[in-house]
């Protein structure tokens, strides 16, 4: 049933009898959602669900296929997204930005040398100095909104889209907003003296 | 006023991802209008990363759409192993390129 051209996908859903096609999709991208999302304690509802609104979606863009890859993977990725973007909006529904960060506040603070596995006690201190600067430069050069993002991602682990949902953004222009912070701060590293790959050297073995 | 820190984990991860930006990389936006035909390249045991790297790049740096990708193969190589068995030899995917994936998780 997925034999059709993507031309005769998009015909055969653009069509007066777009009946028989739009059962096949469902069935396609249910089938593909079920092993997409294993494991993640979906329902039977839940997969319905996604695969309908997923339907709706794929048909609302249709306009935007362009047939790089075959019409089913196409669907198949806005479904995926319909369903996560859904999954993680109810897995981080109850949390608020100012609560997750409000966990990493300055008193909770551990200097980074009783956290340091180095045998060395001279690689340690170099380490620690490290860390210690790349603090200051983070307070010194980013703005509050960077700085309340990349908390949020990297130590809050809360997904982009919620970060971006949460901070009136949407996860392009949050990623971006993310881009230019993190160039920021290798532009400053970088005039102290710091080379990227002294970084990396320094805390890829950490 | 309290200011959130950064724990030294979080620093440690933040250094290499200050060390390993580039000036040029794509977004959410662009790295979704692609996937679909990086994943068929993935599954075709072609070198996807080599074809198209700033949406490995960005799948790199990037959980939402790491996540989204990994979900989006496990769909279709599902798809693909159906079809397999529906019409034996006529497989669009070459098998051998699930177990290469394989590897690449592990």
């Amino acid at each position: 049933m997925s034999d059709r051209t993507n031309l005769e996908w998009r015909e055969a859903l653009l069509s007066p009898q777009a009946d028989t096609a739009l059962t096949d999709l469902r069935a396609i991208l249910l089938r593909g959602l079920r092993y997409a999302l294993a494991g993640r304690g979906v329902t039977e509802s839940d997969l319905e669900d996604f695969t309908q609104d997923a339907l709706l979606k794929v048909l609302r863009e249709l306009a935007s296929f362009r047939g790089e890859a075959r019409f089913t993977t196409w669907a198949q990725k806005v479904a995926v997204r319909v369903a996560l973007t859904e999954l993680r909006r109810r897995r981080w529904r109850d949390v608020s930005l100012q609560d997750l960060l409000a966990e990493h506040e300055e008193s909770d603070f551990t200097p980074a040398v009783l956290t340091d596995k180095a045998p060395d006690p001279g690689q340690i201190a170099v380490r620690t100095m490290m860390m210690e600067k790349i603090q200051r430069i983070i307070a010194e050069e980013l703005t509050d909104r960077q700085r309340q993002a990349m908390m949020a991602v990297m130590q809050g682990g809360m997904p982009l889209q919620e970060v971006a949902q949460r901070m009136g953004t949407n996860r392009n222009a949050l990623y971006k907003l993310l881009h230019d912070a993190r160039q920021r701060l290798q532009g400053r590293m970088m005039r102290e003296g710091l080379s990227p790959d002294e970084m990396l050297a320094m805390f890829s073995e950490a | 006023m309290k200011r959130t820190m950064p724990k030294p984990d979080t620093i440690r991860k933040m250094a290499q991802m200050i060390a390993a930006t580039r000036p040029v990389e794509i977004g959410c936006d662009e790295c979704f209008e692609k996937l679909d035909r990086f994943a068929e390249l993935h599954l075709a045991g072609k070198n996807a990363a080599e074809a198209m790297p700033l949406v490995q790049d960005h799948l790199d740096r990037c959980g939402d759409c790491r996540e989204e990708f990994e979900a989006l193969l496990a769909a279709l190589k599902a798809e693909a192993d159906i079809e397999y068995t529906q019409h034996g030899h006529k497989v669009r995917f070459k098998r051998l390129s699930f177990l290469r994936q394989a590897q690449d998780t592990v």
